[in-house]
């Protein structure tokens, strides 16, 4: 273990759960050199720690955070996930006040009353500083006791760090979007499959596959933007050679608080030898459910109680999604136990033609957006030339036959002006949408907003595991598990109690996620942050946001302020989550609570994203009030339902 | 598809880029003004926006010394989106037929802007097998703009230059525009058309293809073919298809940045040209073996 010795105070971080004070904390920012590689390279600690320390509040008190920038930049904290005033949420050029951040040498004093309990996390609110090591954990204890009872407690912040500076790393991208990636499918892999394959039919398929990716100008094995090839993957600061231990007595109830502070890596997470009952996310109590494995997305929170029986060490294994590294701690029954060795990684993902067989979701007049943006050239996604034809072993019949449509959406779909989409060009033309998740427009066009729609994501419920070519399910993760392992999925997230606010959404916007990925720009509905209009909300409506995601990555869109409630087909049991994943070429619908004035920041939670522009103002206005803004959106001035 | 921008506001910008580069760099992040709007849909109003991050006001000023940005910021509507460049080397080899000195040459480009606008140069030649000094060089300057999801499309000038005054080929300048970017199957292609001086127009099609045997062996053949509607004598230059180029090179790719390369160049003049090389004693083909590193950064 190379750490300097400054950053070895990142043990003291790992183990001092226990809160320093309760609700007045003084934080200080300050550069400082870190060594994870052999070379000293400037991160960004916060009271000298890398990373943060932990803050430790109290459900119903008012915390008192004055933040100290003794960078030469200016820099800012931002508490993701908490419930709070706009201009105490952090996040410069959003949040009034804030619009510089904390300048250098300014000390800024955050004063908020604490509404909630749970796991969360504060980060800078820029890629610079969060990347380089300016992100700690946030635990904010109930003022009941908890559902659930447990011994001890961990936190398990999981991130990654890179020698190379940020901006770097994103102009590497944007030169090349292949930069970091090292895995792509080469010569010797197809002469490798090609002789694996049993007959000459699988042969002509590998070979179709292959121009067909090729024609498409895509790249199946772009499963991670930035990886192991310049990132090592932390666990409370500490690399996977070194891992930090975490005690136990065998017999305790342990709980774990999983944290993906991650500027661009998602985490799948097991223990093997354990069972984890899940009983938050993003700090919201759930109803416990036993998983062996989750897929943790980017800013996500997850809490996890195991059981360790036995007097051994259990190793927590978190596996970016791309297997270019391994992020672990370990469970132990006391802090000398020897290192135990890395298993070996599961397969790779690849990207299949059948996560490609994109949906764009409804274009067109049917947008939920009355002033529908139009695309920036080199955002239209290169969908155009893709002749879903000539793809092999994809039986639309059949995909329609499984449907558990309700009977007359095909004909809403029609009424609603899909017909003239260029779904036809695409060679949707005989593909049932409801299969493909997009049951609720349909529901929402027939019988209006008022009636609860059957939701995207659970509709599709009836169609996972029918394997082949069948549509990505837009929450069900592959990865990678044994079979017979349960892997978490958002469909198992259900409140203990219904949702007091859950009601019929009022009207619907439809955001698309966009981007190109040969020049590596991201965007939401075709425009970057910058030349895009806010999103504005009223105060006190429920606003659904349609995801649609064009792209081939994940995103995980983070809303400040408020929470968003993804139909699930939970009804009111629906989560209440401050991130949420959406696949790649997938549907998924959003409820937002709005109940905050001002204006929040809404963005892809990958930095690299929204810094190449995946952002939005979300502007919250109180009915009637004018919006101050220069391109005033008129979506401020449509009546409430309307979802055209 | 539809980004209307007037022309000349583009122009503006291109000019607006190159003169406020400087400033740009300055800031360490390579972006500076607080003081610069962005152009939005409302108003876009790039060149007013560069102007003034060139010339930052005072109030600009004094944020940009309260509160110096971060190095990267996507979170602030006013900072206009990241400038970036990059160079790229694709041929920088010896090359020899054998017989004779080998002779080096170059083939590059680099370009600086943001994703849609960027000052884009282009540049190649060679050294003389007899003299040693420069045979040919050429170099582009273009405006290069995004145009769909893999095009971008591209006017400038280009200049031929003349190294020594009694031989070789004699200077030209020619009004340039073209199109690059990434056709189906992954084929890089870039398409050119030329308008000289005296009527005659010129273009040039190349493409290439990057074979991945490994992930970081990589094998690119790549083609060009040269077009000319009439008569240049001096610069060795006849009606038709005048001039080919096909290689294939072999590459390690030790880094993205340097990756030394192996390969077999063939480049023959055709037809009228032919005879107008033959005329002053040199081959109208020839076949090389070459060596390099391809460089990009």
């Amino acid at each position: 273990m190379r750490l300097v010795a400054g950053i070895a105070l990142a043990l003291a971080a790992t183990l001092s759960v226990a809160p320093a004070l309760a609700q007045r904390v003084d934080l200080t920012l300050e550069e400082r050199t870190v060594n994870m590689n052999g070379t000293d390279r400037p991160a960004v600690t916060v009271n000298g720690q890398f990373p943060g320390p932990l803050i430790r509040l109290r459900e119903g008190e008012e915390a008192v955070i004055r933040v100290t920038n003794r960078l030469d930049r200016s820099s800012s904290i931002h508490w993701h996930g908490l419930i709070l005033p706009a201009a105490m949420d952090g996040a410069p050029g959003f949040s009034p006040g804030f619009m510089h951040g904390i300048g250098p040498g300014e000390t800024f004093e955050y004063r908020f009353p604490v509404v909630q309990s749970g796991t969360y996390w504060y980060h800078a609110h820029n890629l610079d500083h969060e990347q380089r090591g300016l992100y700690a954990p946030i635990v904010i204890d109930k003022r009941e006791a908890e559902p659930f009872r447990y011994d001890r407690e961990h936190v398990v912040q999981l991130s990654e760090w890179t020698d190379e500076r940020p901006l770097r790393v994103l102009q590497n991208l944007k030169r090349d979007p292949g930069y970091y990636n090292w895995n792509r499918r080469t010569l010797v892999d197809l002469i490798r499959d090609l002789n694996r394959a049993p007959d000459g039919e699988a042969r002509r398929a590998i070979i179709r596959d292959r121009v067909d990716w090729g024609n498409m100008r895509m790249d199946p094995t772009d499963i991670a933007d930035v990886t192991g090839a310049t990132f090592r993957y932390l666990v409370n600061g500490f690399r996977p050679e070194a891992p930090g231990t975490l005690l136990f007595r065998p017999g305790e109830r342990v709980r774990l608080r999983l944290i993906n502070s991650g500027a661009m890596t998602y985490f799948d997470v097991r223990i093997p030898g354990l069972k984890m009952t899940v009983v938050q996310a993003d700090g919201n109590n759930i109803q416990p459910v036993v998983v062996d494995e989750l897929r943790v997305a980017v800013a996500e929170t997850y809490d996890v109680i195991v059981e360790p029986r036995e007097d051994r060490q259990y190793q927590i294994l978190a596996e970016p999604m791309d297997r270019t590294g391994w992020a672990r701690t370990r469970l132990a029954t006391r802090m000398d136990a020897p290192v135990e060795p890395l298993p070996p990684h599961r397969p790779r993902p690849v990207l299949t033609m059948a996560d490609m067989m994109m949906n764009p979701g409804p274009t067109g007049l049917d947008r939920g957006t009355p002033l529908p943006e139009r695309d920036q050239p080199g955002h239209v996604a290169p969908m155009g030339g893709m002749d879903h034809g000539s793809m092999a072993g994809m039986d639309h019949g059949q995909m329609q036959g499984q449907a558990a449509a309700p009977a007359g959406q095909a004909m809403d779909h029609a009424a609603m002006g899909h017909g003239s989409m260029n779904h036809a060009a695409m060679g949707h033309g005989s593909m049932d949408h409801a299969a493909m998740g997009h049951g609720a427009p349909a529901q929402a066009g027939a019988h209006g907003p008022g009636t609860p729609a059957t939701t995207t994501a659970g509709g599709m419920q009836a169609h996972a595991g029918h394997g082949g070519m069948a549509m990505s399910d837009p929450v069900v993760h592959d990865t990678g598990a044994p079979p017979g392992a349960r892997v978490l999925s958002y469909r198992d997230l259900r409140q203990l109690r219904p949702d007091p606010e859950s009601r019929p959404y009022d009207r619907i916007i439809e955001v698309r996620l966009t981007g190109n990925m040969e020049r590596y720009i991201w965007s939401m509905n075709g425009n970057e942050f910058w030349r895009a209009q806010p999103i504005v909300a009223r105060l006190g409506e429920r606003l659904r946001i349609r995801f649609i995601n064009e792209t081939m990555m994940n995103h995980p869109m983070h809303l400040h302020g408020m929470w968003m409630v993804p139909d699930l087909g939970n009804g009111a049991f629906n989560p209440r989550k401050h991130v949420v994943n959406i696949k790649p070429a997938t549907t998924l619908d959003v409820d937002v609570i709005v109940d905050a004035e001002g204006d929040w920041a809404f963005h892809c939670h990958l930095l690299y994203h929204m810094e190449s522009g995946m952002m939005r103002i979300f502007r919250v206005a109180r009915d009637g009030a004018p919006v101050a803004s220069a391109q005033q959106p008129r979506q401020a001035v449509m009546p409430a339902g309307h979802n055209h | 598809m539809t980004f209307e921008m007037p022309k000349t506001v583009a122009a503006g910008l291109l000019a607006a880029a190159l003169s406020s580069s400087a400033a740009w760099a300055q800031a360490g992040g390579g972006h500076g003004a607080h003081a610069a709007p962005a152009p939005t849909a409302e108003n876009p109003s790039p060149v007013q926006g560069a102007g003034a991050a060139a010339t930052p006001s005072a109030q600009g000023d004094e944020n940009q010394a309260r509160h110096p940005p971060p190095e990267t910021y996507g979170i602030d509507a006013r900072h206009p989106p990241l400038y970036f460049g990059a160079v790229l080397f694709d041929q920088n080899e010896v090359r020899s037929n054998g017989r004779g000195s080998p002779i080096y040459a170059w083939e590059g480009s680099g370009y600086y802007g943001t994703d849609y606008h960027r000052l884009w140069v282009n540049t190649r030649g060679e050294t003389s097998r007899e003299r040693g000094g420069l045979e040919r060089a050429e170099v582009q300057v273009l405006y290069s703009r995004l145009l769909g999801y893999y095009w971008d499309i591209q006017a400038g000038v280009r200049h031929d230059f003349r190294i020594d005054p009694h031989e070789g080929t004699p200077a030209r300048t020619y009004g340039a525009f073209g199109l690059q970017g990434l056709a189906p199957g992954y084929f890089e292609v870039q398409l050119q058309g030329f308008v000289g001086g005296d009527g005659v127009f010129l273009a040039r099609a190349a493409a290439s293809y990057d074979l991945f045997i490994t992930n970081r062996l990589v094998l690119q053949p790549e083609a060009e073919l040269n077009f000319s509607t009439g008569w240049d004598r001096d610069a060795l230059i006849a009606p038709g298809i005048y001039r080919t180029e096909v290689g294939l090179r072999l590459r390690y790719e030790i880094t993205r940045e340097f990756a030394p390369y192996i390969g077999y160049s063939f480049e023959s003049f055709n037809g009228g040209a032919s005879g107008l090389n033959r005329r002053l004693g040199q081959k109208p083909s020839q076949s090389t073996v070459v060596a390099g590193i391809r460089i990009f950064f």
